[in-house]
């Protein structure tokens, strides 16, 4: 099943009563909601590009929520995710969060607090989607640099002047100027800092410092 | 301490005070005309001019009176005595000695009364010890003080007269009398509420008694050769037995004092294989004979209802101890129903917000549905509440027919949280429309629980853990096993599983099993446990099922 490229929201909870409820409540917040009753349909109808957010209950009948959490993120499906929980699970809720869920809410929750998670869900979902939008837009520049310009900013991120990176690259000065600014230009980068901001977004270069 | 029944003493309020001296004048004139009458059929059995009469029941009667309706029914026997001794003695007997013959009999009558009273008997005769409490009390006291009277009082007005032959003759006369009337009367008024006595229906106490009425009535009216005649004459105990041990005890102390009517009645008149050795003689045998029927009837009704009694404080302690035992899995469980019950709410207020909202909105559709909805899970809520409630129920559960499948289906409510969290697969084998069985629900639903939370802890965390519930006919019983797939139950611990505190667990006290079979055998049943081929273990048992007409 195709995922819906309109953000919903994803409800898992085993009890019938719960799901309708539920769905019931956020639909009068116009929020569009798809509920299953267990993990295994859920993990069904989503994928790594579902825009959304999950609503999951911490004991469902196939495996409990943080080990659907846990799966997921192996799924790299990473949707944030809201727990609500019955009596007694609350130590289950916190390690969720701890492992990265948004937030949690103890049943009985009052609709304020759980539009309120919705929405942030929601929100957190829409900028990290952004965010990745823009760091593919960034990858795909990067990848569009000849080895040449590569070296220039691989250099330049190093910190190192012109006239040092022309005697290392034994080139002119000017070439490198020249590089520099087609680079600087294929980046979409405004001046040197934003070039070093670009780039570090990416992992590759995030490492290389670390490593460096 | 059992508690001892008290006889029924009037109330005596100011406002009752007309209806007090109504209903004293009443059980006065009672006490008079039964005193009276049995007098008179006493002095059937006079054997010589001598006028000592060999059975008196009339101090029994005395005894039975002032014991069950208090001291102020003294003047009333004070008036029957000196009517009875005026009536019968006074040619024989001078003013003075008949005076202290009332008197004593009065001073008899109301120690013993007093005494019976202070060593806590009960009227009910349901101990042993009140059967020799009557007998000691009314021998010591009451017969014993009206027969030192009365041998007084004839030693005195004959000369040819011994004094301890004479106190010996009264004493025994006195004795048998009170042995007889005594117990029917108390039993009868003493055992207060009534209804009781008929408990086993008509037609048990009808036939014995007629049995009983034939046979003396053969035995004493002389048509049999007395050779037939005596070995008969014991007929009456198998009747006495057979009364005390299946009838109320007003029921086997009325066929005593009926056989003892007839055979005395019999005997004084010359009849029966008593009366050939003349009468004293005769009637001193009878009078032995009669004795051990009495001694025999009380001891077996008391030891009846003393066997009763302790049945019947047994299965108390089993419906307390299994109460308990449900409070218990009831705290153990309390978690998963506390989230089951957390369901509902959620949903109720998740509606109930929605309802607001779309009220807010003005969509007042929606907003119908939505109020419906929210109905419906206030009433799963209140369901899931009733269910907890009913499973602690503390009082003695009755028993009733019910449907094996309504006796499982609020078993796996009340454990749904547990199994959903064990991931335990159910396969409910319980066909529709089995015969009813007669259970108290509680009880039966209590064993099942245990069974399934045992078969649960037995598969632990197993993936592929299944329990299998099967009901069946078996017979003129209900089979129910409960069957898991876990680890089976270690060869060596099968002997002692059902023995208190024999777990191998590390929470729980190991009650769970021995109550279970204990409850299960307190219906009629049986409770067994095997390992089954391939791993796992099934314990079994069985229920009666309802016989609709049951009748007695």
């Amino acid at each position: 099943m195709p995922a819906p490229r309109v953000p919903q929201v994803y409800l898992v909870d085993d009890d019938p009563d719960v799901r309708s409820a539920v769905t019931l409540l956020l639909k009068t917040e116009d929020f569009r909601v798809s509920a299953f009753p267990d993990a295994g349909r859920l993990l069904d109808a989503v994928d790594g590009t579902t825009p959304g957010c999950a609503i999951l209950d911490v004991r469902l009948p196939d495996m409990d929520g943080l080990n659907l959490q846990r799966e997921l993120r192996n799924r790299d499906i990473r949707m944030p995710v809201v727990f609500i929980t019955g009596h007694g699970d609350i130590p289950m809720a916190v390690r969720a969060v701890n492992e990265g869920a948004l937030d949690f809410l103890e049943k009985p929750f009052s609709d304020d607090s759980l539009i309120e998670a919705v929405r942030h869900a929601l929100a957190t979902d829409a900028e990290r989607r952004a965010g990745t939008a823009e760091l593919a837009q960034v990858e795909e520049r990067l990848a569009a640099l000849t080895p040449r310009e590569r070296q220039v900013l691989e250099a330049l991120l190093d910190g190192k002047p012109n006239k040092l990176i022309a005697r290392d690259l034994d080139v002119s000065v000017r070439t490198v100027e020249i590089h520099r600014g087609n680079l600087m230009q294929k980046m979409g980068a405004k001046s040197a800092s934003h070039l070093a901001r670009l780039a570090l977004a990416c992992t590759d270069y995030r490492d290389r410092l670390a490593s460096g | 301490m059992p508690t001892v029944p008290l006889p029924q003493v009037r109330p005596s309020h100011r406002s009752e005070s007309a209806d007090s001296r109504i209903w004293l004048a009443s059980r006065s004139v009672m006490l008079i005309a039964l005193y009276y009458a049995v007098g008179l059929w006493g002095f059937v059995f006079t054997p010589d001019p001598h006028g000592i009469p060999l059975v008196w029941p009339a101090t029994g009667v005395g005894l039975a009176f002032v014991y069950l309706y208090g001291y102020r029914l003294l003047l009333a026997l004070g008036i029957a005595t000196l009517l009875v001794t005026w009536q019968f003695t006074a040619d024989m007997m001078p003013l003075a000695e008949a005076i202290g013959l009332v008197m004593a009999t009065l001073a008899g009558v109301g120690l013993g009364a007093w005494a019976l009273r202070q060593f806590g008997f009960s009227p009910r005769f349901e101990r042993l010890r009140d059967v020799a409490l009557l007998l000691v009390i009314g021998g010591l006291s009451a017969s014993g003080l009206a027969a030192t009277a009365g041998a007084w009082g004839m030693a005195v007005g004959m000369e040819d007269l011994r004094f301890t032959d004479t106190w010996w003759l009264c004493w025994m006369a006195d004795l048998m009398g009170l042995m007889l009337v005594a117990p029917v009367l108390i039993s009868w008024l003493g055992a207060g509420g009534g209804g009781r006595a008929f408990d086993t229906g008509f037609w048990r106490p009808a036939v014995l008694m007629g049995s009983l009425v034939v046979v003396t009535i053969l035995v004493y009216s002389g048509t049999l050769d007395t050779a037939l005649a005596m070995p008969l004459s014991y007929a009456v105990f198998p009747l006495v037995m057979l009364a005390a041990l299946r009838c109320p005890t007003p029921i086997t102390t009325t066929l005593m004092l009926v056989a003892g009517a007839i055979a005395l009645s019999g005997t004084g008149w010359g009849l029966g294989p008593f009366a050939d050795a003349g009468l004293e003689r005769s009637l001193l045998s009878l009078n032995a004979q009669l004795a051990l029927l009495v001694l025999t009837g009380l001891v077996l009704s008391a030891l009846r209802s003393e066997r009763e009694s302790a049945e019947a404080r047994a299965r108390q302690h089993l419906d307390e101890l299994s109460r308990a035992g449900r409070l218990s899995t009831l705290g153990e469980l309390s978690a998963g129903l506390a989230h089951e019950l957390n369901q509902p709410l959620c949903a109720l207020t998740s509606y109930a917000h929605a309802s607001r909202r779309l009220l807010e909105k003005g969509r007042l559709d929606d907003l119908r549905d939505a109020l419906a909805q929210l109905d419906s899970s206030a009433h799963r809520a209140a369901e899931t509440v009733r269910q907890m409630r009913a499973f602690a129920a503390g009082s003695a559960p009755e028993k009733i027919p019910f449907a094996p499948e309504e006796l499982i289906r609020p078993v796996l409510d009340l454990l749904r949280p547990e199994l959903k969290r064990c991931h335990v697969e159910m396969d409910i084998d319980v066909p529709r429309g089995l015969p009813m069985v007669l259970v108290a629900p509680v009880q039966i639903e209590q064993v099942l629980v245990n069974l399934l939370r045992n078969a649960m802890e037995a598969l632990g965390a197993r993936p592929d853990g299944r329990i299998r519930i099967e009901a069946q006919e078996l017979g003129s019983e209900l089979g129910i096993s409960v069957t898991d797939n876990g680890v089976g139950i270690p060869e060596e611990r099968l002997a002692t599983l059902f023995e208190p505190f024999a777990t191998w667990k590390s929470e729980g006290m190991g009650l769970g099993l021995s109550i279970s079979r204990s409850l299960v055998e307190a219906h009629g049943g049986r409770l067994t446990a095997e390992n089954v081929q391939g791993g796992g273990a099934r314990f079994r048992f069985t229920l009666p099922l309802e016989v609709p007409d049951a009748g007695a």
